[in-house]
């Protein structure tokens, strides 16, 4: 959670890549979506949180999961529907609605996604509840498409349509379920810290993550350790990090590097420990500004990097191009040059990017609230987490 | 920064002693600095006068604390000359009788004026913004106090933690260093003390700003300088200059580049002829100093610019640079004046900021700039078809110092495949070899990473176990440097090592460049002796010299000397 | 059907059906074979489909064995899966034939479907790299071309069989700007491309693949520059086995069977195909959907266990 993600006065992200024929198919589910309506109520709560994600200054990314996972709560519990499938094209419609304000914040996404896959198992376990037989093939590994079904099974087809009694609660129980393992994914990651950190270590991280905060005092509580911190600017993040860190009890020592010490100082780091926005399909971070350069020092010097990410940070998304405009979120250049010095800003071109892409050969390990993983074992993850349906539509 | 400098900052810059009457702390202080002078005075006598005047002062304080039969503080090993004075007060203060004190207070003060009045001298030799800076300076006189405590709390809290920095002065600020200059120590000249300061509070900075002001400083004290009747010039002014630059090493770490022209010119003066008349000797002097400054510096950077780097800027660049080199801005802007297509993403790191100096100056002569932070250099990467940095040394083992953030600009360039160029005078090289950014290196005031307004008021109160670290240059692998730029050739910044190694080097030394200068270019390309042959007709002699020797660039006329 | 009668007709279908994959033809082969065949038993059934296999390695064509091999594998392995869950054999048949022609319908549409789920990784002014001869590959840039995106695409020549220049006629056809390069050339071409592309005639186990002799140099100069390499392939082309180099990949991979069968002496002679490591692919793109490398062992599990 790289809360910089969030200081987005006036951001003016671009357009999150997306496969050209799926808006078409977006146009095409639009149409088929039946007209449920929200209510007053829920349709002000959803624009109150679009207006929050779009304007407010700090908003962390476990704080928009459980507002996001709140309103499909709701949507779930007010909304008159008749079948799963009426309900995963609401949901669908009403994610696509917030997701399109605010593109960049790529964990609204995994929690529609998330909330969409809830709905789809409660439907195949209260089918298979109701009737056993068939429904046995739609059981989670077949779900995704692979080798093996294109030969077992023929043409699948369950479009969801069905009425299932006691789905709703079914449901929701589901998604409850999912919001307190929101609730606890910092400390289940924060638990993991003595596995990681030894004594005397020197550890260096950049900016600000609620996760790796607090992995580092859980960590702290039986261990010495330093903490070289970069302060990431222009948002300084790592100040207030390393202030928290410093007031904790038992103290960490901190040290607050700038960031272009990261190199510097790497050569005396026995372990990176950083926090992320995202986590990609490939393994890949998209993580604050300067967590690239950290990668890197960290790979020249042979240095672990471990990343901090609970799972509903995974994202299905791939990075398409190296161009990194397509995911990046751009922040106003006040902060790297004053507006005060107008006689050469209005002759220079500043950019203020928010993130980085971290590809995944210089990530060593991830921490999830589930336990440790390679990068290159993410794509599983991912594959118990959404379905395949939904990966790229949203 | 100088604000809370000036007021003494109430809240916080007390350190340990928030309590503490102001009145009162300044009276024990002020006593504490008096303390260990007298202490480090004691020291150096008894040690007799071979104790080096060189060892920075901070550790003389401590040994002088340590010796005080009162100081078994456990923070003694804090190498802050501050830090082992407030000991001292602490221990003197309720023992010592009032007439101590007294005399403290009237010693102190005569310390005090004796210091502004070598201040006064300065300003008629300064130029508008000396007076300004030594004005500043006698305000942070006023408060080094309180600077100072603060200082404590990082040496003590965080380097100390982390421990890898302990070998490193710790940066005094102002006239933190007026406390170096004892009584008994001949006075040092005003230009000197003035260039000390300048140099302490970054006026000057850079590495040829420094050098040319260092070189342009000394020929002050040339021309000021008068021989004693029993002695002779090519002794007396040597051991005169050496505690000019212990001085100006104390103000701030000396650089490869002046210590280079230092050698230089400890070899000028102690090879002047012991029977040439004063007048006579002296303006040589002065005119092999213009000299220096003028072929290694000012030709130089020119050769650089016109020569090999103006082959390396093509139509439809994108050049990044780093930080502020006022080579790299020279070559740059002279690329643009010959009508060079290419824009400039210029990219900066904090504290120094200096990346805007250069984005002004490059902006003001037309070139097309873009301007970011180091963080969002990964972003901008791909970009870039060419990275153009300057140095502030090159290493002999290949590796490059400069500007802390160089490395890293290097290390992402090179994920990305684009070539890195380092433009260097040959005067920057030296023979030191290093392999990490920690083992020499420089630390700058910690105070500057501060971010005003990041904390609402009520936050002020700094943890003790929070500290700053701010490094003043790192160091860049060769295997990151596609190419060095100097005025002899361009180099690969992993070959230096092969024959041609100890002929750049030697290029360097002192021996070589009092008796002839131009021969270091002897071998060296025509198209460079042109461009220098137009510019400075005292290289006249240049083309006897160059005809003369071997075309062979491994065979070097002045192995000979 | 005799070994003539199943060489024939694999060779039709390959000369009738040019953009076909040599391992859907086989497979669809395989299927004209259980179609015709007389057995009465599941092993009799069994042993007649791997003679059948047996005979279409040895197709002498120039056609390399990887693909068939993987096409027949996996066939063999529908047939095993097929007969746990229906005992009867008759009705086994049936449900082996009708799948057998769901499947090779799906097969049809994997193409496309890569060349759509490619698409997004292309972006406008984009410049290519692209390998020898791959249909996939053409399909998906041709695609992308249709849906308006602007790219150019430098193809090697692929020696010794020239491939490549075949695969730059296709592009040309197509009106994408492309330039043949030599094999030698790709040194010097890297440093202006911003992605490699190839298609693969196997994906191993390991993620890697085994493709048309200079893939793996291609891959190796990419590495060093660090550009992406994407690989495009169907999800038939799934081999079982996990070379651990170039020695280890079976000869029949990697020369002509006529090579082969002529008992040359093979150090002599020059390989068709080479193993590129996983380490050296970023992605793969397949039907079954964007894979890392470690993925693709992960698909060959979950079939084979």
């Amino acid at each position: 959670m790289d809360s910089s993600a969030e200081t987005s006065t006036s951001s003016s992200a671009d357009p999150r890549p997306r496969s050209d024929s799926g808006a078409a198919e977006d146009a095409r589910g639009q149409t088929l979506v039946p007209h449920i309506h929200l209510g007053e109520e829920l349709q002000e709560t959803i624009d109150k949180f679009i207006v929050k994600l779009k304007y407010s200054q700090k908003y962390g990314s476990y704080t928009t999961a459980r507002e996001a996972a709140l309103i499909f709560r709701k949507i779930v519990a007010a909304c008159r529907w008749s079948s799963a499938k009426d309900l995963i094209l609401l949901i669908k419609r009403e994610g696509r609605r917030i997701v399109k304000t605010c593109p960049a914040e790529t964990v609204i996404g995994n929690v529609i996604r998330r909330t969409l896959k809830i709905i789809r198992e409660e439907y195949v376990n209260a089918t298979q509840a109701t009737s056993t037989g068939d429904g046995a093939s739609l059981e989670d590994p077949e779900f995704k498409e692979s080798l093996h079904n294109l030969f077992v099974s023929g043409a699948r087809s369950d479009d969801f349509s069905s009425h299932v009694q006691g789905l709703k609660t079914a449901i929701i129980d589901a998604i409850n379920e999912f919001l307190s393992e929101l609730e606890t994914s910092v400390d289940n990651i924060a638990m993991q810290a003595l596995e990681h950190i030894h004594s005397n270590e020197v550890i260096m991280t950049i900016g600000k993550s609620r996760t790796v905060e607090a992995f580092l005092k859980q960590a702290a509580r039986k261990r010495k350790f330093h903490v070289i911190i970069a302060e990431a600017a222009p948002f300084f993040h790592g100040h207030i990090m390393a202030r928290s860190l410093a007031n904790n009890k038992p103290p960490i020592p901190t040290t607050i590097i700038t960031d272009s010490a990261i190199f510097a100082m790497m050569s005396r780091v026995n372990k990176v420990i950083i926090g992320t926005h995202t986590v990609m399909a490939n393994g890949g971070l998209k993580s604050v500004s300067g967590s690239h350069t950290i990668a890197l020092a960290a790979k020249h010097y042979s240095v672990p990097l471990v990343v901090c990410a609970a799972m509903f940070k995974l994202s299905p998304q791939y990075l398409c191009t190296y161009d990194q405009d397509a995911f990046n979120k751009f922040v106003t250049p006040e902060d790297v040059m004053s507006y005060a010095e107008g006689e050469i800003l209005s002759k220079v071109h500043l950019v203020n990017p928010v993130f980085d892409y971290v590809p995944p050969e210089l990530v060593t390990l991830f921490i999830s609230n589930i336990g440790g993983n390679a990068p290159s074992y993410v794509y599983r993850l991912l594959t118990e987490l959404y379905h395949p349906d939904d990966d790229e539509q949203i | 920064m100088d604000q809370t400098d000036g007021t003494g900052d109430p809240s916080g810059g007390r350190g340990g002693h928030p309590a503490m009457n102001q009145k009162n702390s300044t009276k024990a202080e002020r006593r504490a600095i008096q303390e260990a002078q007298r202490a480090r005075k004691a020291n150096i006598k008894s040690s007799g006068e071979s104790a080096s005047p060189a060892i920075p002062i901070t550790r003389k304080s401590s040994v002088a604390s340590s010796n005080n039969p009162g100081s078994c503080s456990p923070s003694t090993v804090a190498p802050s000359a501050v830090a082992s004075s407030t000991v001292a007060s602490s221990v003197v203060a309720p023992s010592s009788p009032s007439v101590d004190s007294a005399t403290a207070r009237s010693l102190s003060n005569s310390d005090q004026s004796k210091m502004a009045t070598k201040h006064q001298q300065g300003p008629p030799v300064a130029a508008a913004r000396g007076v300004t800076d030594v004005a500043r300076a006698a305000t942070r006189q006023r408060s080094f106090n309180s600077d100072g405590s603060t200082t404590v709390i990082e040496v003590g809290g965080a380097l100390g933690n982390l421990g890898i920095f302990s070998h490193l002065p710790v940066p005094e600020r102002g006239l933190n260093l007026a406390k170096t200059l004892s009584f008994s120590s001949s006075a040092i000249h005003p230009a000197i003390l003035k260039l000390g300061v300048q140099y302490s509070s970054g006026i000057i900075s850079g590495s040829n700003s420094r050098c040319i002001a260092l070189i342009h400083t000394m020929k002050q004290v040339v021309v000021d300088y008068e021989t004693p009747r029993d002695k002779v010039l090519c002794r007396d002014l040597e051991s005169r200059i050496k505690p000019y630059i212990n001085f100006l090493a104390q103000c701030r770490p000396l650089s490869v580049s002046m210590g280079n022209a230092i050698r230089h010119i400890k070899w000028l003066i102690s090879h002047t002829p012991v029977d040439m008349p004063d007048t006579l000797a002296k303006s040589k002097l002065i005119e092999q100093l213009d000299h220096y400054v003028e072929e290694k510096i000012v030709l130089a950077g020119k050769a650089i610019s016109e020569t090999y780097a103006a082959e390396k800027i093509n139509d439809g660049d994108v050049i990044l640079t780093y930080s502020c080199s006022s080579l790299v801005s020279k070559v740059l802007i002279d690329a643009h004046r010959r009508g060079r297509q290419f824009s400039v993403v210029v990219v900066d790191g904090r504290p120094r900021m200096e990346g805007r100096e250069l984005l002004k100056r490059l902006v003001r002569n037309g070139v097309k700039c873009s301007y970011v932070h180091i963080s969002a250099i990964s972003y901008v990467m791909p970009e870039i078809s060419k990275i153009l940095v300057g140095a502030e040394c090159l290493l002999a083992n290949g590796y490059v110092m400069s500007r802390v953030g160089t490395s890293q600009i290097a290390l992402v360039a090179k994920a990305f495949n684009v070539p890195v160029l380092v433009c260097c005078e040959t005067y920057k090289f030296c023979e030191r070899v290093q392999t990490d950014s920690i083992v020499h290196n420089e630390l700058g005031n910690p105070e500057d990473l501060r971010v005003p307004g990041l904390w609402s008021s009520g936050q002020e109160e700094e943890p003790t176990m929070m500290s700053w670290l701010n490094l003043a240059f790192d160091v860049t692998p060769p295997d990151m440097i596609t190419m060095v730029i100097t005025e002899i050739r361009l180099l690969s910044s992993t070959r230096l090592l092969d024959s041609s190694t100890p002929r750049l080097l030697d290029s360097t030394a002192p021996r070589l460049l009092g008796s002839s200068a131009p021969q270091l270019l002897g071998s060296s390309a025509p198209r460079l002796l042109d461009s220098m042959m137009n510019s400075s007709s005292e290289l006249a002699s240049l083309k006897v010299h160059d005809t003369c020797s071997p075309s062979s660039p491994n065979c070097f006329p002045l192995d000979a000397l | 059907m005799d070994k003539d009668e199943i060489q024939g007709y694999f060779l039709l279908t390959v000369k009738e059906h040019p953009e076909m994959s040599p391992a859907v033809a086989a497979i669809k082969t395989l299927l004209q074979v259980l179609n015709r065949d007389l057995a009465e038993t599941m092993s009799e059934l069994r042993k007649n489909l791997k003679d059948a296999i047996a005979c279409l390695c040895e197709t002498d064509s120039y056609i390399t064995g990887t693909s068939i091999s993987s096409g027949c594998e996996l066939f063999l392995r529908f047939i095993t899966l097929a007969a746990l869950d229906h005992s009867d054999f008759e009705e086994l048949k049936k449900i082996l034939l009708q799948r057998g022609e769901v499947y090779l319908e799906t097969v049809s549409c994997s193409r496309s479907k890569i060349a759509k789920i490619f698409r997004p990784f292309i972006s406008d002014g984009a410049v290519i790299l692209v390998h020898s001869k791959s249909r996939v590959v053409l399909q998906a840039l041709v695609g992308a071309q249709e849906k308006g995106k602007r790219f150019h695409v430098y193809v090697t020549e692929a020696g010794p069989d020239k491939s490549g220049v075949e695969m730059h006629k296709s592009l040309i056809a197509a009106g994408i700007p492309a330039t043949v390069v030599l094999d030698a050339a790709v040194g010097y071409i890297m440093e202006k491309v911003q992605l490699v592309v190839m298609g693969a005639e196997g994906v191993v186990e390991s993620g890697g693949i085994i493709n048309k002799i200079g893939s793996f140099t291609i891959a190796i100069a990419a590495k060093e520059h660090n550009k992406p390499v994407f690989v495009l392939a169907e999800s038939f082309k799934f081999v079982r086995l996990y070379p651990l180099n170039q020695k280890d990949v079976p000869n029949n991979f990697k020369y002509n069977q006529a090579t082969l069968l002529r008992h040359a002496d093979l150090s002599k002679e020059h390989p068709q195909s080479d193993y590129t490591p996983p380490g050296y692919i970023t992605l793969l793109f397949s039907d079954l959907g964007v894979l890392t490398p470690s993925a693709v062992s992960d698909e060959l599990i979950r079939l084979y266990l």
